[in-house]
């Protein structure tokens, strides 16, 4: 097994998060590629990630990121209801501009271990944008068995397409 | 047909090794690439998560371009004629319990007769604003293909039980 | 140390289910990950045509090296043929060993990317790594996003950078072309493009 396609989710058009359910435990890690856009004109504008449906103040977020003129790092929530987010134009951005996102989730099926994703994400609008480095945990041992996408502002769907891949893993283990 | 990513190895630790090693790598891939989800028994928030191959411990061999976030501050920085490569970072044992970092480095051409280039991302969550986010560029000024990866703090603490180390190889030519 | 795979248990596909007998029919053992084009640079570089539209996303892996008498150079991109027009821009996120920096290109005629990389009046056999995302490529109603990574150190000097670059265009992606700004490309540059899969079709 290497990188396998798990499920897609294409042109949300509203109706609240989308999730990606019932996800299969025989990988090893999750992969997530994503083109987002807001649906509403929010700036700044955010998709995020919550694992397992979990609304409770459990996750955690950083970023290391540029603007075009300025790098910064922060912590976005902590105790946030929320795992990850990233950054997506506006609905009122450059017409036809999608973000580029890829997060991996390592070691997503563990019952020991809570779960950090690592996303690099960014846009450019030709003239704006951002570009950075995400991190997020869920502070839960719970096996990821779904992933929903939405966001930050409207808890709505935000996204151009979202494909879910599950990382294969070798039967030989061992220190 | 072959598969293009192939998963080689995935090391466990068990909590009593500090450094973990991939040794006698099979030479018919093009690239390699490791994912790590690491916790050092440390006495700290974090540690640099340092990488040395081929077991070449001369002191000068290595060296490092590091773009990184703390949660509150970026910097770069750099690090030459080492012994081994600043490539990641890992939670230790001061983070936030049951966390582990996500880390991945990409070794592409590992068998040239090149010096070995790769690139290293990595994530270390906490709840708290103090996390690092690492990119980085690291170099080993050496042609020999890659036969083994080491990976670990070089300090003397253990990896913490559950943490993972997956080792893939990405085959560009051939059937 | 011999790999050993199997397939995994697989269940079912109803809404956001996974079906894997379905999903998997048609992969075989090959999974998302294929490969298009690869081999050794040529010295003008690359001119990778009649990229096939079948996949989902691309994912191009480059060592570079240029011959000019430089230090460092970066690289150009551009897609089916467009060079001239300036429908090209970026947003960067750069470490160079004692700060970190971003910029922004607007309304260039190509993509710049491979920053740091090393030419003649660097050590020898020394080569930049670079990875580059395009998602989406094939579709022909969003303008193409990219994602650019670049790893560049050279004991003693040397980048480490994030790009998101934008081709103003809705045409899907056929044709990627890159060449190194100073110079040409070093004997030992090489490429490989491969598509990601997102349906077992």
């Amino acid at each position: 097994m290497t990188m396998i396609h798990i499920a897609t989710i294409t042109q949300a058009m509203g109706g609240g998060l989308k999730t990606f359910s019932n996800i299969p435990q025989n990988f090893a890690h999750l992969q997530i590629r994503m083109n987002n856009r807001d649906l509403y004109a929010t700036t700044p504008s955010y998709t995020y990630m919550r694992f397992n449906g979990d609304m409770g103040n459990t996750a955690n977020n950083h970023n290391v990121r540029g603007d075009g003129a300025s790098v910064t790092a922060s912590a976005n929530q902590i105790n946030a209801n929320y795992v990850i987010t990233v950054p997506q134009p506006a609905n009122n951005a450059l017409a036809n501009v999608y973000g580029a996102t890829i997060i991996d989730i390592l070691d997503y099926s563990s019952t020991t271990k809570f779960k950090t994703a690592r996303a690099i994400s960014g846009y450019d609008l030709n003239g704006s944008g951002f570009v950075g480095l995400y991190s997020g945990m869920w502070r839960d041992t719970s096996a990821i068995t779904s992933i929903g996408i939405g966001s930050a502002y409207q808890e709505d769907a935000t996204f151009f397409r979202v494909d879910l891949y599950g990382i294969g893993i070798s039967e030989q283990t061992g220190a | 047909m072959a598969l293009v990513m192939t998963p080689i190895y995935t090391q466990t630790a068990s909590g009593s090794a500090s450094l973990i090693t991939f040794n006698n790598i099979p030479q018919v891939y093009t690239d390699l690439k490791l994912v790590c989800s690491t916790r050092s028994a440390g006495a700290a928030v974090d540690i640099v998560l340092y990488v040395r191959l081929n077991g070449d411990t001369s002191s000068t061999n290595y060296s490092n371009t590091r773009l990184y976030g703390t949660g509150s501050a970026v910097a770069s920085d750099r690090g030459s004629s080492l012994s081994y490569a600043s490539s990641g970072t890992g939670n230790a044992a001061n983070a936030t319990a049951s966390t582990y970092s996500n880390n991945e480095f990409y070794f592409p051409n590992y068998t040239s007769a090149n010096f070995k280039s790769w690139i290293g991302d990595g994530v270390a969550e906490n709840n708290a604003t103090a996390a690092p986010q690492v990119l980085t560029a690291n170099l080993w000024r050496n042609t020999n293909a890659i036969s083994s990866i080491t990976v670990g703090d070089f300090g003397g603490n253990n990896f913490a039980n559950a943490s993972t180390f997956s080792l893939y190889g990405i085959i560009r030519s051939g059937a | 140390m011999s790999p050993v795979h199997k397939l995994s248990q697989i269940g079912s596909l109803t809404g956001n289910k996974i079906d894997y007998p379905s999903m998997l029919a048609g992969y075989g053992d090959f999974g998302a990950l294929q490969r298009i084009r690869y081999g050794a640079l040529s010295s003008a570089g690359i001119d990778i045509t009649n990229v096939p539209a079948t996949y989902q996303d691309l994912f191009l892996v480059l060592q570079l090296r240029s011959t000019a008498a430089v230090t460092t150079t970066s690289s150009i991109l551009y897609f089916n043929g467009d060079a001239s027009a300036t429908n090209y821009s970026r947003t960067t996120l750069q470490g160079d060993g004692s700060s970190a920096s971003s910029s922004r290109d607007v309304n260039y005629s190509q993509l710049y990317f491979a920053d740091g990389t090393p030419g003649a009046n660097s050590t020898a056999n020394i080569f930049s790594v670079v990875t580059i995302n395009i998602l989406n490529y094939a579709n022909t109603s969003t303008f193409k996003a990219v994602l650019m990574r670049t790893a560049a150190d050279l004991n003693g000097s040397g980048i480490t950078n994030l790009v998101a670059g934008l081709w103003r265009s809705t045409s899907a992606i056929n044709r990627l072309s890159a060449g190194a700004v100073s110079g040409s490309y070093a004997t030992g540059s090489t490429f490989a493009l491969y598509g990601v899969k997102a349906s077992a079709a």
